[in-house]
């Protein structure tokens, strides 16, 4: 663990998300929550120069958008929803998808391959699709009515569910694979002469082989579900729910309930020609954590796979090489009645 | 034989598989599972997908035949799918090939990029150009993509889909490029004296081959989803957009086969022959 530190990539990215986190916690704690409006700027004298939304270069640091309310405070605020809902929904994902992949792996090989169909299926449909006609009855808010049919709390948890549900074939899949491929492995028929149960053998060996591919799928779930959010978070699909403004004169509005940056994306898209910073800003941060869950990826398999010597060739290059060679150092012998013993011997 | 069998199979397992996942919004009364709904949702699908020539779908107020309109949906993205796959996958070869003759230093930076640009969400590459086509549209009153037109484009959106699986693929031939330099064949020919090009044409392309088999479905999962946002943010006319904007069991159904089919053919025959690369490949 010590020389994970030692890593500059894993560093970095550890410490963009830890900075990105603990800003937005701080946030909530220190302020509220609230959103810092400014709708009109003035100048010195008191007049009134100009309207929101405002340019980064008018208010710093990244501007606001349409209503006046700081993109900067937005995007802190955010922040913990976006980076907690990834870390929670691929956290739940890798311990389903672990449980049943290993089990699977392990003891229901048949089982799986017969259901393999179904999982194969879901690499022709777009998850973002997937999860869009499922979700979408229960989180768009009834537009006529003007309320939601469900509580907040009662929509965070289906969404996560679902976005949990949707990856854990393909995941189980993968996890039983891998672990049936140490199953074939040398050592384990060593282990099973040796008569090692199963059970023994599953968690003795079986296991810290699985811990280091588990951590990598992890992280690569966690860019999967940033991805899947920013996707939901286009087609209008908010976290926590939308609002729904259906606006004759300035047109359709939708508003996240909570600051979660695919809602931000989402909401202020369509103002990317002329108020670019609005929606850009947003996805730039979203690179920003996706860039960082890569450092930490390819850091920690860099850590891996440094454990395994690299196969180098290296020439070597070794004085004795060039030692001269001493006739006197040999005993020659000769070859005279060789031939006929060796008659003698083979019989 | 064999072959013929295995692949029928997985063609009739995928085939049930998408029907299954058509029907999973019938599964869910607002939040509660419902599998008696599911059931039925499932059921009413598989009969109307029977008379599939009869299905009809809502537009404002009017009902319309789905097919045979549908098929030039179908044809759209499909057509600008495989392209932007194709293009994508001769470009990254193009680029690694460019890498295998640059000095050192220049490997690192392709390297450096390509790592960087893994990143990049599809929205991210989306902004970027509607961004780009406006400002050159201000500097020279050249609209390279006219968003708002009916017409089906193509160009523009095989160009644009084809960024992100190139970098893709790109990473993949590195690392194919990667390992096959340091092996004793490489060497050995170049001890001989055949000229390196000749070497990685011929070995790096079927390795690459080889490796991009196994990446082969996610990379078309992956292109696909792309698709699906690029067609929503662009509004252009196709397949999957139609679903995302006629959320019906029936129609998602139907769309996802269809779309499904040629993904099929194409994986598959993709798959044989990279299967018959690798046999001659060990060979070797």
């Amino acid at each position: 663990m010590k020389h994970a530190l030692k890593n500059p990539m894993f560093v970095t990215g550890m410490f963009i998300i830890v900075l990105l986190l603990g800003s937005s916690i701080y946030y909530s704690i220190a302020h509220d929550d609230v959103v810092p409006q400014t709708s009109m700027l003035y100048d010195q004298d008191g007049n009134l120069i100009d309207r929101s939304p405002f340019t980064p270069l008018q208010v710093a640091p990244f501007g606001t958008d349409k209503y006046g309310y700081h993109l900067f405070d937005q995007i802190i605020i955010g922040a913990k929803y976006t980076i907690g809902i990834a870390f929670l929904v691929a956290s739940m994902r890798i311990a389903l998808s672990f449980v049943a992949g290993v089990v699977g792996g392990t003891y229901f090989r048949r089982t799986l391959r017969s259901t393999s169909g179904f999982v194969d299926a879901m690499q022709y449909i777009p998850i973002s699709l997937l999860c869009y006609f499922i979700l979408s009855g229960v989180l768009m808010e009834n537009g006529m009515e003007g309320t939601f049919q469900f509580s907040f709390l009662e929509r965070m948890v289906f969404e996560i569910v679902v976005l949990t549900a949707v990856a854990i074939p393909t995941t189980t899949t993968l996890i039983s694979n891998e672990t049936h491929a140490i199953w074939g492995k040398g050592f384990i028929e060593g282990a099973k002469t040796l008569g090692g149960s199963r059970v023994h053998i599953l968690t003795k060996h079986i296991l810290p082989h699985l811990g280091p591919r588990m951590v990598i799928i992890f992280l690569q779930q966690m860019i999967n579900v940033l991805i899947l959010l920013l996707h939901l978070g286009l087609l209008k699909l908010f976290f926590g729910g939308t609002f729904f403004n259906p606006d004759p004169i300035l047109g359709d509005e939708y508003r996240s309930v909570s600051s979660e940056w695919s809602g931000l994306i989402g909401s202020t898209f369509r103002f990317l020609p002329y108020e670019t910073w609005i929606p850009l800003v947003p996805i730039l941060f979203y690179v920003l954590v996706i860039f960082s869950v890569n450092l930490l990826l390819e850091g920690f398999k860099q850590l891996t796979e440094k454990q395994v010597m690299p196969r180098s060739r290296q020439v070597i290059q070794s004085e004795s090489y060039k030692k001269s060679f001493d006739p006197n150092a040999f005993y020659f012998l000769e070859r005279t009645d060789r031939g006929e013993e060796r008659k003698t011997a083979s019989r | 034989m064999g072959n013929m069998v295995r692949i029928g199979s997985q063609f009739i397992a995928a085939f049930l598989g998408v029907l299954l996942l058509g029907a999973i919004p019938g599964m869910f009364n607002g939040m509660k599972l419902d599998p008696g709904g599911y059931m039925k949702r499932l059921q009413r699908t598989i009969e109307e997908l029977i008379h599939f020539q009869q299905l009809t779908f809502r537009s404002g107020n009017e009902s319309y035949q789905l097919f045979p309109l549908i098929y030039e949906y179908l044809f759209y993205s499909i057509i600008i799918l495989f392209s932007a796959l194709i293009l994508a996958f001769f470009v990254a070869f193009l680029f690694t090939y460019v890498t295998y003759i640059s000095p050192s230093f220049i490997q690192k930076w392709f390297k450096r990029v390509a790592f960087l640009t893994e990143s990049f969400p599809d929205v991210f590459i989306l902004a970027i150009v509607q961004i780009g086509v406006i400002w050159v549209y201000k500097k020279t009153e050249v609209l390279l993509m006219d968003v708002a037109a009916y017409e089906r484009i193509y160009t523009m959106p095989i160009l644009i889909l084809s960024i992100l699986p190139t970098f893709l693929l790109y990473r993949i031939m590195i690392h194919v490029l990667d390992e096959e330099v340091d092996k004793p064949y490489v060497e050995l020919a170049r001890t001989k004296g055949l000229e390196p090009t000749k070497i990685f044409l011929v070995h790096i392309f079927r390795n690459t081959l080889l490796s991009t088999y196994f990446h082969s479905k996610s990379i078309v999962w992956f292109t696909l989803s792309n698709l699906f946002i690029m067609e929503y943010v662009f509004n252009l006319n196709g397949l999957i957009r139609f679903m995302y904007e006629h959320p019906t069991s029936e129609i998602f159904t139907v769309s996802a086969l269809l779309l499904f089919i040629p993904i099929f053919l194409f994986l598959t025959v993709y798959q044989l022959v990279a299967e018959r690369t690798a046999q001659e490949e060990a060979l070797m």
